[in-house]
């Protein structure tokens, strides 16, 4: 299963009646690879958190067929665990736990039929990233290897949509390279939508398109 | 009853946990904070240990009080404190009593409603144990029956408590006076030997040497109670005109009710005094029973105080993995998984310290007892009864429930604003 974006007069509003984001329409067709790129304090990361309906917003935020917006906050995060995978900056991983006991996080919440599935797909994506090791404690990987434990993580559920916020900022231009070709090929093979805020130019090259967020405004940049 | 305490904290965990895995993930916590974590469990174990103790060495010293006052069913002694007669009688605790004279005793032996009157004769004491005088039957009352070796059948006999450092067949001098007064030389002539060991009775009286009253009379140079005509003989009856006088008779009498008439009628005479032992512990219960109050509400305070500091704790604590918790979130996870981990990692503190509190409480109470045996010879028993268990079980199912609270307070917190924050 795949899933398309669509965007009708979101808007983002901060504390103090400050408009965060203002976007009059964005479509991203199923299958998309969108790179969000902008500086600092522009809105990106609001703007990623409004898509996957972890802050507030006006306007209508359309997943497939889904208005996300109508849902109720319990339906959206039901929707998150189900569509949604999530990459950080920080990995936000727990460090004392496994590599597969992270990577296999969403199989502890998720209806007890899905769970084996899920652990058994934890495991293939962590040996599929090259992590040969997955009972070893995160504490002690190194941060290339978290972040991909992380990509196993968001793609454990097997997500139609992988939402990424600067997943290579922490990273050396070796493992960010890595991390980029891993994160590209596992969105790729299955048709999967991915969006994916950074300042990486090797990243944003990647991605099909990449929109410029201005002080909370979005314009198209030249497809790479 | 405990089933029922502990239903708050298994039903809480049921709601939360249901259909979820948080095991992992409270593992994880635990781990991550494990000085505090171990310091939070010792906390509420030192707590409610306080409270367990306290439960149990009362009931204990009751018990054991209760148990020590069994033999003595009533005490007749000469007006004045019930208290100091309790003691010198049931205790052997040196006190100031006066003395009855021989008509008076004579008047209580020859009572139809006493099967045993025994008059007692402090004064020595050996090794720091009583030496207590008093008639061979009384000896039997007080084994019931079961006497190793034989009683003794002269002045020159003792038959020793169960606790005694003496043995069958040991020679002893008697010390005049107790503890560091004593004066050891004051009885050089005097010599006994140990015929017979009573049973364990869990009283005072298992640590003392007990001899015929005749002998302590002798020693200190009284009449014997006994006419030239009568030879050696030793026990009752005694001659009024030659008994030396005795500061206390323990009264066996022949049934419950003839020990509340014999009590009436002695009480009448305005130079006797007559006590149930029982009746005076008991009510000094009631009046301790204020006391006990207090400390019970104290140690109730304490453990609330230290549940309430620790749940604050893991309040501030959750902040430190609020990042991980809003990171749940937004991969998806629903809020009551959220509250699980959270108040799961609470409830596995709470579990463990409790745990700990009762077997502190009862190590605590173990300790006690044993000192408090050895120092008075009343056995004080240290056992956990239900109280200990049910006021266990109620801690832990409140401060559960209680956890909820912290619990709900770190997972409610905005999920953007908390993935924002380093
Ligand atoms: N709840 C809020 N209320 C008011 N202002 C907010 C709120 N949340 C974020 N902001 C502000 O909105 C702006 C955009 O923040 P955002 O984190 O989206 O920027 P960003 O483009 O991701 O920046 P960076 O590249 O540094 O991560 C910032 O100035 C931030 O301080
Ligand atoms: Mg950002």
């Amino acid at each position: 299963m795949t899933l398309g974006l669509t965007l009708t007069d979101l808007c983002v509003n901060g504390s103090g009646g400050r408009v965060l984001v203002q976007a009059a329409d964005l479509k991203v067709p199923p299958g998309t690879l969108l790179g969000i790129t902008g500086a600092s304090g522009a809105g990106k990361t609001t703007l990623l958190h409004a898509i996957a309906g972890i802050v507030p917003s006006e306007g209508s935020i359309r997943w497939g067929e889904t208005n996300f917006s109508k849902l109720s906050d319990h339906a959206r995060t039901a929707f998150r665990a189900r569509n949604m995978g999530m990459v950080f900056q920080d990995f936000l991983l727990f460090d004392d736990l496994s590599a597969h006991d992270n990577a296999r996080l969403a199989a502890m919440f998720a209806p007890r039929a899905e769970r084996a599935e899920i652990t058994v797909r934890a495991k293939q994506h962590l040996s599929e990233l090259g992590l040969t090791d997955p009972e070893r404690h995160v504490a002690s990987y190194s941060g290339g290897e978290r972040q991909r434990v992380a990509l196993a993580r968001a793609l454990a559920a097997d997500p139609a949509v992988v939402l990424a916020d600067e997943p290579t900022a922490a990273l050396d231009r070796r493992a960010a390279d890595r991390v980029i070709h891993d994160l590209v090929a596992a969105c790729r093979e299955r048709g999967r939508t991915l969006i994916a805020i950074s300042h990486d130019t090797h990243l944003l090259d990647a991605m099909d398109r990449v929109v410029h967020v201005t002080d909370g405004h979005l314009a198209a940049q030249v497809p790479a | 009853m405990i089933v029922l305490l502990l239903t708050p904290i298994v039903l809480v965990a049921v709601l939360l946990c249901r259909g979820y895995a948080p095991g992992p993930l409270v593992r994880a916590l635990l781990w991550r904070y494990r000085l505090v974590n171990c310091l939070f469990g010792g906390l509420i174990a030192v707590a409610l240990a306080m409270g367990i103790a306290v439960l149990a060495q009362e009931r204990g010293l009751r018990e054991g009080s209760a148990q020590a006052a069994d033999g003595f069913d009533l005490v007749v002694g000469t007006p004045g404190s019930e208290m100091d007669l309790m003691l010198a009688s049931v205790y052997l605790q040196p006190s100031r009593v006066g003395l009855l004279d021989g008509d008076r005793f004579a008047s209580i032996a020859e009572d139809p409603r006493a099967e045993l009157a025994a008059p007692l004769a402090f004064g020595d004491s050996h090794d720091g144990a009583p030496v207590v005088g008093t008639v061979a039957d009384f000896v039997t009352h007080l084994a019931r029956g079961a006497v190793q070796g034989r009683l003794f059948a002269n002045t020159s006999e003792a038959v020793v408590g169960a606790r005694s450092d003496l043995h069958i067949g040991d020679h002893f001098h008697p010390s005049h006076g107790h503890g560091h007064g004593a004066d050891h030389d004051a009885h050089e002539e005097v010599e006994f030997q140990v015929v017979g060991r009573l049973p364990l009775t869990g009283t005072p009286w298992d640590q003392a040497v007990i001899v015929p009253i005749e002998a302590v009379w002798e020693t200190h140079g009284l009449a014997n109670g006994h006419g030239a005509e009568e030879g050696t003989r030793i026990g009752a009856p005694f001659d009024p005109a030659l008994f030396p006088g005795t500061p206390a008779v323990v009264v066996v009498p022949r049934g419950m009710g003839a020990a509340y008439g014999l009590r009436t009628t002695l009480n009448q005479a305005d130079d006797m005094m007559a006590i149930l032992p029982g009746a005076v512990q008991a009510e000094l219960y009631r009046l301790m029973g204020d006391a006990r109050q207090a400390v019970t509400v104290l140690t109730s305070v304490t453990q609330g105080l230290v549940v309430l500091a620790v749940l604050v704790s893991l309040m501030i604590l959750s902040r430190l993995f609020q990042r991980q918790l809003a990171m749940l979130r937004a991969v998806g996870a629903p809020m009551r998984f959220v509250l699980s981990v959270v108040w799961g990692h609470a409830a596995v503190l709470l579990s463990i310290g409790t745990v700990l509190g009762v077997l502190l409480g009862y190590g605590a109470a173990a300790v006690l007892s044993s000192v408090l045996t050895a120092r008075t010879g009343v056995h004080v028993p240290a056992a956990l009864g239900v109280t200990e268990l049910r006021l266990a079980a109620g801690f832990l199912s409140a401060a559960a429930v209680a956890a909820l609270i912290p619990a709900w307070w770190a997972a409610r917190t905005p999920v953007a604003e908390a993935l924002r924050r380093n």
